[in-house]
């Protein structure tokens, strides 16, 4: 029932980004430096003639069509060299996931294919709010429905790829007194008048991926870009973050995966009083348990995902495979700096820019808390 | 990027969404009985085992949502029926409007208050009652410091 060994095509696949790897990582480190309020378009294009960079859209639309074991394998190797990267691709997904879920024939043949061409879209969520973060429920984002459009009007807080996304789906209630019950999901392209950019946030890591704050002042979005019903948001929400969040612990192995790299080949090259650090069991434990913790993490990221794509009840291996990758990660990354000692703590290292990088994933999601919270309920 | 918080003790969010799944699967129980149907009847002509029906009307696994639209037609009640169950309490929602006056006086507060206080108040506010009494305990030994040695003290 369960293999792994990884097939012709899964070896392809990771192989693909593995001969990319060098150019990603150098470009992103470039961006991370630079701080540039353009969002550069350079690394999602490379993604893009891959057909890689929204690969869950069905071979129908034009996509790859990967299930999630296949796309949690890409997503540990674009988060090994580019978690920024890695962190704009899971909003494409959250869009793609809800569109391909429980959008229309109609929608479906509109949207999908656009995000399979080489010229990439962008994607966002608009869902947080000031009061609204992982209590959605607390929603204040108001839809009213005028004949055959709704006119959306709030504030939506922390949204990824808000500077650039080219459809976004937007999160609202009909009545804020009755938010879960009242809330719809709506299709809304990033140019749609009444949008507007707010502040973009300047954050500790994760650079390449914009956040932004988006205002939504009267705007006008036609019913017919209602995703499910009217009712549906609450449950459309809590259900694309429960799915997608598989990816969000593969991104945590590759984190961990390439701190892992940098510490072992340090340590094997680096000689203090005669031999290398290697040979001092302190070091080599240290890098023994490292290696346990990435490989069990990314067992149960693959555990998740395989339950997933066999439509199984996934909800609790889900969150278990979020806090564990992203918590290897950020143990992983840490070690690996106690590792390759000063040097690492240079601006411009990559370990600096991992330690930096890797802190958001234990937040994106729903929080490592609400993760436990999520699993506790349901044993 | 859905940074979640833990503000105004929202580390509880989780479990909020848990007994919205539970109430949901009581609505489904309801529902079900109604319609004369046994567990082992509905997962039938849902297509899914008697355990797994059993799970989403106990809240122990979630029903998703293309599963709860054939629940909906089965049990001839719109899907607004057993959403509308995940909605709060009467007490959750004043619970929730408590916090909110809370919150409200403090801002209303501010214009009169020193910044610090006003800073120290709100910090008081999103901490475990066990953090509080650390940070009470702590005043009180600068409080008992001040008065006894001065304010250099």
């Amino acid at each position: 029932m369960v293999n792994f060994a990884l097939n012709n095509n899964q070896q392809s696949l990771i192989k693909s980004i593995r001969l990319l790897a060098p150019q990603l990582a150098q470009k992103e480190m470039e961006i991370d430096q630079h701080r540039s309020e353009a969002f550069d378009c350079s690394l999602v294009n490379e993604l893009a003639k891959l057909n890689l960079l929204n690969p869950m859209v069905p071979p129908e639309f034009g996509g790859r069509g990967l299930n999630y074991f296949d796309y949690a394998l890409l997503m540990e190797e674009i988060g090994a060299v580019s978690p920024g990267l890695a962190a704009v691709m899971i909003f494409n997904c959250h869009f793609i996931s809800i569109l391909d879920s429980i959008g229309t024939e109609e929608q479906k043949a509109q949207y999908l294919p656009v995000f399979t061409q080489q010229q990439p879209k962008l994607a966002a969520m608009a869902l947080s709010e000031k009061n609204a973060g992982s209590d959605a429920g607390n929603m204040s984002t108001l839809a009213v429905k005028k004949n055959d459009h709704y006119l959306i009007s709030g504030i939506k807080e922390y949204v990824t790829n808000g500077t650039n996304a080219d459809y976004i789906v937007c999160f609202a209630t009909l009545d804020p007194t009755r938010a879960r019950s009242q809330m719809l999901a709506l299709l809304v392209p990033g140019n749609a008048p009444g949008i507007r950019q707010g502040q973009l946030r300047k954050t500790m890591g994760i650079r390449y991926a914009h956040c932004t704050e988006l205002i939504f002042d009267n705007v006008s979005v036609p019913a017919a870009n209602l995703l499910g019903e009217e009712g549906n948001g609450y449950m459309i929400i809590t259900q694309a973050i429960d799915r997608d969040k598989v990816l969000t612990g593969a991104i945590g192995v590759g984190i961990a995966r390439a701190a892992f790299d940098m510490a072992l080949a340090f340590a094997k090259d680096r000689k203090q009083f005669g031999r290398t650090i290697y040979e001092n069991q302190a070091i080599a434990f240290e890098l023994s348990k490292m290696a346990a913790q990435i490989e069990a993490a990314r067992m149960v990221v693959w555990k998740a995902s395989w339950l997933l794509d066999n439509n199984e009840d996934f909800t609790v291996a889900a969150s278990i495979a979020k806090i564990t990758g992203t918590t290897t990660a950020e143990e992983v990354v840490s070690k690996a700096m106690d590792i390759v000692g000063g040097r690492a703590y240079l601006e411009g290292h990559p370990l600096e820019k991992l330690y930096r990088d890797v802190k958001i994933f234990s937040n994106l999601e729903g929080t490592n808390h609400i993760q436990n919270a999520i699993i506790t309920s349901l044993l | 990027m859905q940074y979640c918080t833990l503000r105004n003790g929202r580390a509880s969010a989780g479990k909020e969404q848990a007994v919205s799944y539970k109430k949901l699967g009581k609505r489904i129980q309801h529902a079900r009985e109604e319609a004369g149907l046994s567990q082992e009847q509905l997962a039938a002509i849902l297509g899914c085992s008697q355990p797994t029906l059993s799970n989403y009307e106990k809240g122990k696994s979630r029903i998703y949502l293309t599963q709860l639209q054939k629940v909906s037609e089965i049990l001839n009640r719109p899907v607004q029926y057993f959403l509308e169950a995940m909605e709060p309490s009467e007490e959750e929602r004043g619970q929730a409007y408590a916090a909110e006056i809370s919150r409200s006086y403090l801002e209303e507060a501010s214009s009169q208050m020193d910044k610090d206080i006003l800073s120290i108040l709100k910090i008081l506010q999103e901490l475990s009652p066990e953090a509080r009494r650390t940070v009470y305990e702590f005043a009180q030994w600068e409080y008992h410091k001040s008065r006894r040695y001065g304010n250099n003290g």
